[in-house]
């Protein structure tokens, strides 16, 4: 098929059928972490990333569709790639303003101002990623000179696979590891989605609703008891398949839907492909929307969640709106009720449930900042693959003045937050002081290895214990207690007088003591503290301040 | 002209070496351990020192009573009878209500005593600040300064007491209720030390954060010398909650190094101070340039 105009119902189900792509290979995608531990993976953060752009709804206008895709997928992005993603198709948004649909010529001129938005995203940007793999990519599609979208994505996706070869010789890192980028692999799996779309390759029934976003959580039915006031209403998302003995599937309109569910609720998304619709609806009245719907077929998955249960309200926070507005607040990331609980006690006014396991979205944390309500917000990351989410939502948002401290580890945001002197208004003076007190500070860790893997030339065989600092492995053993006492062994305590021993979610309490027990003898000038941080992903964390 | 006694009470951790040094004699007040009240007194042996500080570290809760009517009274009545003239240079009255109690008992005593005076003063310090306040007393009274000349000389000179203390943990002071600080000071700060000091208005106030507890010794030794580096004329003053030896020994070290040639005096946290501010703190004394610290906020 010869397309040789890009419209935005075409758009929509191309970004649809990139996440749809994505999925499919996701499990792929994470294996090419470089670091073998299942923390915050690329694929994941992608993925969630751009779906949160799939859910876009349909529109024939192109420059509209694009931009709601693109700011779909800023309020989505999680993890360096994920937000660097968002930056892409924001920049293909604004190369598509103003254009009701594209000729390949004008779409090719909007990949490479997304290059420059994906640039323009990082600091310092580095070759050998996913910023590589979208330039070369875009500029080979570009010089193509293609008549039709078929040949533009074609070119994009043949200079992307080298492209993409060629990033171990870029980043030693990669090399090393023995794996290439992840992010620009993500990258191509979209692009072929989107590819796959302008052959009408989309299948319906791949739409159903994402459930990764639940998967870490387990909802906390204390949270509404039988004194509570229903506040927030349900969740309620389902698919439905329109059916011919109630309606013309085929020419079936959605508007009669949306206003309907506008009436009685909010936050409405409804895309339909093929014969299934897709609900999405905030509402007080559940049991209206699902006899409202079966009107027009049958359902094939209905969810409803109390949103009082939902995992935003991890630390049983007051709802936006209902604090006073404070001069300063922090809000800082954490994962595991331990950890979560130490952060809330040294002074974060909010933490965002995540970090190692999951990483959180722009948008948990723009929720974050609402429910702080302060004039200026700290923001302790607490991982290096969070910082850009905070950045990108720190941006987007305007009601207060938020400042991202670049905390790449629990320790170094442990160590800024216990450093705060909050009786001041010298919030420069304090930003200064925190992230001072991050120098320095030591995070190593223990954890199970989850694929055979090299690093910091080592061989490392999968389901081993792996002792690490940063993001070099420096121990590892089938025991644990052994993995951590070399791993204690090889951090260089030099100045530092203060040890924190952080227990996760699969630690053994006697092997925990054991290592305590190790450190006061290694390192008796230390004083040691124990932590019960229950987080998962990391057996043990020990912070060296 | 009369003769001018300085008082002081339980709060100024004087040795019994200063107090016998500077003619100074205090007022008892008392402490409550299990229901049993005891006189805090300042001629504690070492042994005593350790037993106290042990059960506060055992988890046991003393509590402290101001100094009783009858204790003023008796204090009072011994040196107006012997004709002096009372300088009572009080612990801060944001950690004790002794001083009122002072000023209602002089006012009642002093019709019996014709030409006497008793003057009260808030030493807006507590601790070894007050002790030092009243050492300067003591100092303008040997110098020959009459009773009201003393009182208004350290009267101005109480904001030019430094004190900068470091303790492990801000809970028990916290407790106490004589604490001025945000909740970012208190709780387990796992091994920052905060660093604290009276501020302009005499409220214990936490200034900074320190972490570990050698930059924390270093930080308040630092602090000190940048206060008093140019006033060498008084002593300076080192009180601990029980530390042990060497690192007493150590600290005195640092000090000797940091302002060599100054006189240091060596004493405990006494019982008053010492239950609320709780086991191992660490304070240093001394007078020198005027405390700002705190000045522009409201006095509460």
């Amino acid at each position: 098929m010869d397309t040789r105009r890009i419209d935005g119902s075409l758009y929509r189900g191309m970004v649809a059928a990139g996440a749809l792509n994505l999925r499919r290979h996701v499990t792929e995608i994470n294996d090419l972490n470089v670091f073998p531990i299942p923390d915050g993976d690329t694929g994941d953060n992608m993925l969630l990333t751009v779906e949160g752009g799939a859910n876009a709804p349909a529109d024939a206008d192109l420059s509209s569709v694009a931009r709601d895709v693109a700011d779909r997928m800023l309020l989505s992005a999680r993890g360096n790639s994920g937000v660097i993603l968002s930056q892409f198709f924001d920049g293909i948004a604004a190369g598509l303003e103003g254009a009701a649909d594209a000729d390949p010529a004008r779409f090719a001129a909007a990949l490479e101002v997304g290059v420059k938005h994906a640039y323009g995203a990082v600091m310092q940007p580095t070759e050998g990623t996913i910023l590589t793999v979208a330039r070369e990519a875009s500029k080979a599609a570009a010089d193509s000179k293609a008549d039709t979208a078929e040949e533009l994505l074609d070119a994009f996706l043949s200079e992307a696979d080298r492209s993409l070869d060629r990033t171990p010789d870029l980043l030693p890192v990669l090399k090393e590891a023995g794996v290439v980028d992840s992010g620009g692999a993500g990258l191509i799996r979209i692009a072929e989605g989107m590819r796959a779309a302008l052959d009408g390759e989309l299948a319906e029934g791949d739409l159903a609703i994402p459930d990764r976003e639940k998967r870490a959580d387990t909802p906390d039915f204390s949270r509404f008891t039988e004194d509570s006031v229903l506040e927030f209403g349900y969740c309620t998302e389902l698919l439905l398949r329109l059916l011919r003995a109630k309606t013309d599937p085929e020419t079936f309109d959605l508007a009669p839907i949306v206003s309907y569910l506008e009436s009685i609720g909010n936050s409405v998304v409804a895309v339909k492909t093929g014969t299934v619709v897709k609900i999405h609806v905030h509402t007080m009245t559940p049991q209206l929307v699902l006899a409202f719907c079966q009107q027009y077929g049958e359902f094939l998955t209905v969810k409803i969640e109390n949103m009082s249960l939902q995992h935003n309200s991890l630390d049983g926070k007051t709802p936006a709106g209902k604090t006073e507005r404070k001069p300063f607040g922090v809000v800082a990331v954490a994962c595991g009720e331990g950890l979560i609980s130490m952060f809330r006690s040294l002074g974060a006014d909010e933490v965002v449930n995540g970090g190692q396991s999951m990483n959180p979205s722009a948008q948990d944390f723009i929720d974050a900042f609402d429910r702080v309500n302060a004039d200026v917000i700290f923001v302790l990351p607490n991982n290096g693959n969070v910082i850009l989410t905070a950045q990108q939502a720190a941006q987007m948002y305007s009601k207060s003045d938020v400042r991202v401290l670049p905390s790449k580890s629990v320790g170094e945001g442990h160590s800024a937050l216990t450093m705060m002197t909050p009786d001041t208004d010298d919030y420069d003076g304090m930003e200064r002081d925190m992230t001072d007190a991050m120098e320095g500070v030591v995070t190593a860790g223990v954890s199970v290895c989850s694929r055979d893997a090299e690093n910091n030339n080592r061989i490392l065989y999968k389901g081993e214990y792996i002792g690490f600092i940063g993001d070099r492995v420096f121990s590892a053993d089938n025991d644990s207690l052994d993995a951590a006492r070399a791993l204690v062994d090889e951090i260089d305590f030099g100045d530092h007088e203060i040890c924190i021993l952080i227990s996760g979610a699969d630690a053994d309490p006697e092997e925990e003591e054991e290592i305590a027990g190790y450190i006061r003898l290694s390192h008796p000038g230390c004083e040691l503290y124990e932590v019960e941080g229950g987080q998962a992903v990391y057996r043990y964390l020990l912070i060296v301040e | 002209m009369r003769k001018v006694k300085i008082i002081t009470d339980s709060c100024s951790d004087l040795t019994p070496e200063l107090l016998e040094k500077y003619g100074i004699d205090y007022a008892k007040m008392n402490t409550v351990l299990d229901g049993e009240t005891s006189p805090a007194r300042l001629e504690w042996t070492p042994e005593e020192v350790h037993a106290f500080y042990d059960l506060m570290r055992a988890g046991k809760r003393i509590t402290t009573t101001q100094v009783p009517v009858e204790e003023f009274r008796t204090i009072f009545e011994k040196y107006l009878s012997e004709g002096y003239d009372i300088v009572y240079v009080a612990c801060c009255s944001k950690q004790s209500g002794s001083v009122n109690t002072a000023r209602v008992v002089a006012d009642r005593m002093l019709p019996d005593y014709p030409g006497a005076a008793i003057y009260c003063i808030d030493a807006l310090n507590a601790a070894m600040g007050e002790g030092l306040l009243s050492i300067a007393a003591a100092m303008f009274a040997e110098e020959g300064l009459s009773a009201d000349e003393v009182a208004e000389k350290i009267t101005a000179m109480r904001n030019n007491v430094n004190e900068y203390i470091t303790v492990h943990s801000l809970d028990a002071l916290a407790r106490s209720g004589r604490l001025k600080a945000s909740k970012a000071f208190i709780g387990n700060l796992m091994g920052v030390k905060p660093i604290l000091t009276s501020d302009y208005y005499g409220a214990q106030t936490p200034m900074k954060k320190v972490r570990g507890r050698q930059n924390s010794l270093h930080e308040i030794i630092a602090l000190l010398k940048d206060s008093i580096e140019e006033t060498p004329k008084y002593p300076i003053l080192f009180c601990h909650a029980d530390c042990r030896q060497e690192e007493v020994d150590e600290i005195l070290a640092m000090i000797r190094e940091e302002l060599p040639g100054r006189e240091i005096c060596v004493g405990y946290f006494g019982p008053i101070i010492g239950a609320s501010i709780g086991p191992d703190a660490v304070g240093v004394f001394g007078i020198g340039r005027e405390v700002t610290f705190g000045k522009d906020a409201a006095e509460n």
